[in-house]
């Protein structure tokens, strides 16, 4: 498992070592795409690297370890996804702000999706670093919703009693899970998955509809 | 080592009261075969599923290998054969789905939704866990026990959807079936981490079922949502 191999590698290798170890997780990434996390060993990952099996214990204490590497290499929360932002979401232009958040969300999945995948699973095991990567990666995008979320309680669209951090929870969990399983609608010839995570996302954000229920 | 995933045998087949040497399975073969499926979800409550191995599970049921491999050709075939124990359609979540949402108690239908959704969680969570994860790696067979889990309570909210949109509460242009599986998917992830956290911020847990049913009732249309 494990074992904040990361805080303890060593140092001093230079411009070589960090090419190896770019390699190493590279050779990772792409073994994720075909293979699940569970059978993959190390011993797969050193020969799609091209390098000794002894290589990868000088950077890595395990499979999970470059994994975790490899996860952090992928910024859920990117800037073109939190200037959508910017601008308060009102009126007419709400649901395109939604539906371009959403969209932004998505193809960070998609260029990135085995990696997010088992990083998922990780952190839903309850391995520690992968629970604290995940909050890291998604922390500038959960205060970017919480912002927006404490604006619509501001103007009375949505409840104050609930919290807004939890809100910013559940619309991230609808978001991620989506992204997650969202191939397997479009392979169905589905594709709802963006339309319908922007519909949730503004109709909660925005508090559309609720006007004419009042 | 990696090895090519192996397809579980067909439901129906006539594998299914056979060993994987073709003899019928009778009272003890059956109870020997759930005694290892039993073995493999005590295991995979405390062991990731990495580390899920067919030595470890022969060992937890106090057998050897081989005889795991009289029943299982691998770890995946005998995890298939106990996610298809489990039914996402409880009669639980039946229920709250066929109440009348229309009214002021919509908030409350949802919030009941959402807790028999975390209880069934509860009770599964390794088990789900492995199966969603095997289901999005592609493979067939979970993918296939996936859908079928969750058909008749997805069919059940989305009638929900249907009939708010009959009320004109609802965005007539949104596809019930569609949403119903939007919320389904975030339900599940906010129950697959909902015990990450547990033991630190109860408080929070409280808070996190109230968004989440919030975000159903809100997503439906339920009037009562705004105070």
């Amino acid at each position: 498992m494990t074992n904040g191999r990361n805080g303890s590698r060593p140092s001093g290798k230079g411009a070589q070592g960090e090419e190896t170890r770019a390699r190493l997780i590279k050779a990772t990434v792409e073994l994720l795409a075909t293979h699940s996390v569970i059978e993959l060993a190390a011993t797969d990952i050193t020969a799609r690297a091209g390098l000794s099996n002894a290589a990868f214990y000088v950077y890595f204490s395990d499979v999970y370890d470059a994994l975790l590497a490899a996860a952090e290499a992928v910024d859920q929360s990117d800037p073109d996804l939190l200037q959508l932002f910017d601008q308060p979401w009102t009126g007419s232009t709400a649901r395109d702000s939604a539906t371009r958040v959403v969209e932004r969300y998505f193809s960070i999945w998609d260029a990135h999706r085995p990696v997010l995948r088992a990083r998922n699973l990780a952190a839903d095991e309850g391995l520690g670093a992968f629970v604290k990567q995940r909050q890291l990666a998604l922390g500038p995008f959960r205060l970017a919703l919480e912002r927006q979320i404490v604006r619509s309680q501001a103007s009375g669209r949505l409840p104050e009693r609930l919290e807004k951090s939890a809100v910013a929870s559940a619309l991230v969990a609808l978001l991620d899970r989506t992204g997650a399983v969202r191939p397997v609608y479009i392979g169905f010839g589905q594709d709802w998955t963006t339309e319908y995570a922007a519909a949730v996302v503004h109709i909660v954000l925005s508090g559309l509809g609720f006007a004419k229920i009042r | 080592m990696l090895e090519p995933m192996i397809a579980a045998p067909k439901e129906g087949s006539n594998r299914r009261h056979a060993n994987l040497s073709g003899q019928a399975m009778g009272t003890k073969g059956l109870a020997t075969r759930r005694r290892l499926i039993a073995a493999m979800v005590v295991l995979l409550e405390r062991t990731p599923l990495r580390d899920l191995t067919v030595k470890a599970i022969a060992s937890e049921a106090g057998m050897s290998p081989a005889t795991f491999y009289i029943y299982f050709r691998s770890v995946r075939e005998c995890l298939y054969a106990a996610t298809r124990t489990i039914s996402q359609s409880t009669p639980a979540i039946l229920e709250v789905l066929e109440r009348d949402w229309s009214a002021e108690s919509g908030i409350q239908n949802s919030w009941e939704f959402v807790m028999d959704h975390l209880e069934l969680w509860e009770q599964h969570r390794s088990l789900l866990r492995a199966r969603n994860l095997a289901a999005e790696e592609g493979d067939p067979d979970f993918l296939l026990q996936r859908r079928l889990s969750m058909e008749a309570s997805g069919k059940a909210l989305a009638r929900q959807a249907e009939l708010q949109q009959r009320d004109g509460r609802l965005d007539p242009a949104l596809s019930p079936m569609a949403l119903s599986g939007a919320l389904f998917a975030m339900l599940d992830l906010v129950s697959a981490v909902f015990h990450v956290h547990e033991h630190k911020r109860p408080a929070a847990e409280r808070g996190q079922v109230d968004a989440a049913a919030f975000v159903v009732a809100a997503a439906l249309g339920c009037p009562g949502v705004v105070e």
